[in-house]
């Protein structure tokens, strides 16, 4: 980006500076986000990507701050420049389904088996703001129609086990919406979909960020969604963010070893019928973890400084940041 | 509704199988003629009273006449007062009711919350007494419940009289035993349900929405776990009255189970058979109504 006068950069909707998670278990704190940082512009799409158990979800539930007791957590949350890292249940409550909504993997999971779906579509809107059930239930049906479901006024009586997947799927989403969050944090939102459902659920999703202007977070393993919905990328790997850029740069020019192995290990709908490569080895144990760079083991550049020394992020240019003691070093111009 | 026709038909043979065992395992217990009749009647007098009490037809044609009477409410009378067995069972019937209700109440009152708390604070200091208790609440037989209650608050504190029947103190008692005899299984089992539902990614979708906490367990979580435990609670009626036999006896508390030991002991046929088929019936009626709130609270079972 070239502009001639430095304007003062805008408050970005979510800021995680340094976020950090241990969990407590029998063998002591185990690390499973270190050191974490980025901001989501306002209406951007924003994804997270990397393998099982690199700790993805589990950054998003400290976003939300909804991990259990036996979390530890710090690191600095601003939702619209506010501090949310440090601030009382009570207000975290008033902020979960109003200014940030979830979305999760499973959609049948994620909807409570005894309520019909407009009740709890509705509940969100009688909760927060004290909409009478009557016009919240209207407003639910609106929701629905909204996501794509046809016959809404019936569809909103219904239980979940009467709608089939995508149906639940566009309901979380209808319930996610109620209230116009800033932020919406998709975690998986199409894993348990079917590849044409898959597609018309991320053509939703993109349509109504557009049309309420929030900004998504999305956890994913889809590199079609990543190269369809996201304008920028961070991967992740071992609880670190091992490559963080504008979705087009490290998609052209991929930095990190990791995120080309990756990228390599995963169908792209932009590049039909190219061979996949599984990375070798697996990732480290998040108990047991490795000296050095956690990649090391695997990597194919990895050199004799990988194995003492943990690598920093490195920023490079516009935003792109990479933590490998082997990336290209161009001057930075930020 | 086919569900419902199925349990209809189910309910009636197990009517129709109580009242069979009933007839079949009273006229295995011995002749009540020797009961009835002083030691040194005669033979003669014997054979009179048989052929009085209908005992001397064949077993066939006194067990199509029981179940004919037995189908339009008829039990025939007791062999000693000569009181319909209908009367004397509706007359036993409601401090049977009234006890196994208080019982039924007061168990539901200590192990619902207490099961819910030690789920939501698994291992916490609630957790650890509810096990404890169902532990030891388990192990205890109920008769010696009652007597070990009888020992310490009508005898040793003189808060309640030891037996009877009529008054809220003289059902304090025998209430409290029947409560210790459901309430490890209720409260294990409230426990156990809650723990299966609390992981659920529905509980962390409705803490996501910004759902109060206490909606969230009230709303969700409840509502999820209640079903294993109404299924449980049906089943704890049949078991209560099956306890109540005992505590009945212990605190001679007029209750029909009271009324079947008395009953089976002096070999009142008809009034044992009409207390059995009453109970059946009584379960079977209670079975139903569980299996229609079951429903209520689980609309996946109500559409299928
Ligand atoms: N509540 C918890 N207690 C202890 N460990 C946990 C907890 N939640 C997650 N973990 C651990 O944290 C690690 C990361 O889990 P997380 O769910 O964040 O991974 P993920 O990147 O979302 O993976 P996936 O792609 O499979 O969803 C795992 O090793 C997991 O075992
Ligand atoms: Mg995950």
């Amino acid at each position: 980006m070239t502009v001639g006068v430095t304007l003062p950069p805008p408050t970005p909707t979510l800021r995680v500076e340094d976020l950090n998670v241990s969990f407590r278990s029998r063998a002591g704190h185990v690390d499973i986000v270190r050191g974490v940082s980025f901001d989501i512009a306002k209406g951007e799409v924003f994804a997270i990507i990397g393998e099982s158990g690199s700790g993805k979800s589990t950054a998003a539930q400290a976003i939300m701050g909804l991990l259990p007791d036996h979390a530890r957590v710090s690191g600095g949350l601003l939702l619209g420049g506010e501090d949310i890292a440090h601030i009382s249940a009570r207000a975290r409550r008033r902020l979960l389904g109003q200014r940030i909504s979830f979305i999760s993997q499973d959609a049948l999971s994620a909807l409570n088996p005894c309520t019909t779906v407009g009740y709890q579509i509705a509940e969100v809107m009688m909760v927060h703001r004290g909409t009478p059930r009557r016009q919240a239930m209207e407003r639910a049906v609106e929701l629905l129609a909204l996501t794509g479901i046809s016959a809404p006024e019936e569809r909103v009586n219904h239980y979940p086990h009467q709608f089939s997947g995508g149906m639940r799927q566009r309901a979380l989403i209808a319930m996610a919406l109620a209230l116009e969050p800033e932020l919406l944090i998709a975690d998986e939102p199409t894993t348990a979909l079917d590849a044409t459902i898959k597609a018309q659920i991320l053509e939703l999703l993109s349509s109504l960020r557009a049309r309420f202007g929030m900004s998504v977070l999305l956890i994913t393993h889809d590199m079609g969604a990543v190269a369809r919905l996201a304008d920028r990328l961070l991967v992740m790997y071992a609880g670190k963010a091992a490559e963080v850029g504008q979705a087009t740069d490290v998609f052209a020019a991929p930095q990190h070893p990791y995120t080309r192995a990756l990228l390599r290990s995963m169908p792209r709908l932009d590049r039909p019928g190219e061979a996949l490569v599984s990375i070798p080895g697996s990732p480290p144990v998040p108990s047991n973890p490795v000296a050095g760079c956690a990649f090391h083991p695997r990597c194919e550049q990895m050199g004799e400084v990988c194995m003492r020394i943990a690598p920093e992020e490195a920023l490079l240019r516009d935003g792109h940041r990479v933590a490998c003691h082997f990336a290209s070093r161009e001057p930075t111009d930020a | 509704m086919q569900v419902f026709l199925r349990q209809a038909i189910l309910g009636i043979l197990v009517v129709l199988s109580a009242l069979t065992l009933t007839f079949i395992l009273v006229r295995l217990s011995g002749d009540p003629t020797s009961i009835i009749l002083p030691q040194d009647a005669t033979e003669a007098q014997r054979a009179l009273l048989r052929e009085q009490l209908g005992l001397n037809q064949s077993l066939v044609t006194q067990f199509l006449s029981y179940l004919g009477n037995a189908v339009t409410g008829d039990f025939g009378k007791s062999y000693f007062d000569s009181e319909s067995v209908t009367s004397i069972v509706m007359r036993h019937l409601p401090n049977t009711l009234v006890l196994a209700g208080a019982s039924l109440a007061i168990a539901c009152l200590f192990a619902l919350p207490l099961g819910v708390m030690a789920a939501v604070w698994r291992d916490g200091p609630v957790d650890r007494f509810v096990q404890v208790a169902a532990v030891i609440g388990a192990s205890m037989p109920s008769f010696w419940v009652g007597l070990l209650l009888i020992q310490v608050f009508a005898v040793g504190l003189n808060l309640f009289p030891t037996y009877g029947t009529g008054s809220a103190a003289h059902l304090a008692l025998p209430a409290l035993t029947l409560a210790i005899y459901a309430f490890p299984s209720l409260a294990r089992l409230t426990r156990s349900s809650m723990l299966e539902v609390l992981p659920q990614s529905y509980v962390m979708a409705a803490r996501a929405k910004g759902m109060p906490e206490s909606r969230v367990i009230s709303r969700t979580v409840l509502r999820n776990g209640m079903v294993p435990v109404l299924t449980l609670l049906a089943l704890e009626i049949g078991n209560l009255i099956g306890g109540a036999v005992l505590t009945e006896t212990v605190f001679a508390w007029e209750g029909i189970g009271r009324l079947a030991i008395t009953s089976i002991q002096r070999r009142d046929f008809p009034v044992v058979q009409g207390v059995v088929a009453y109970v059946a019936v009584g379960f079977v009626i209670v079975t139903f109504l569980a299996e229609v709130a079951i429903r209520f609270v689980n609309p996946r079972l109500r559409h299928k």
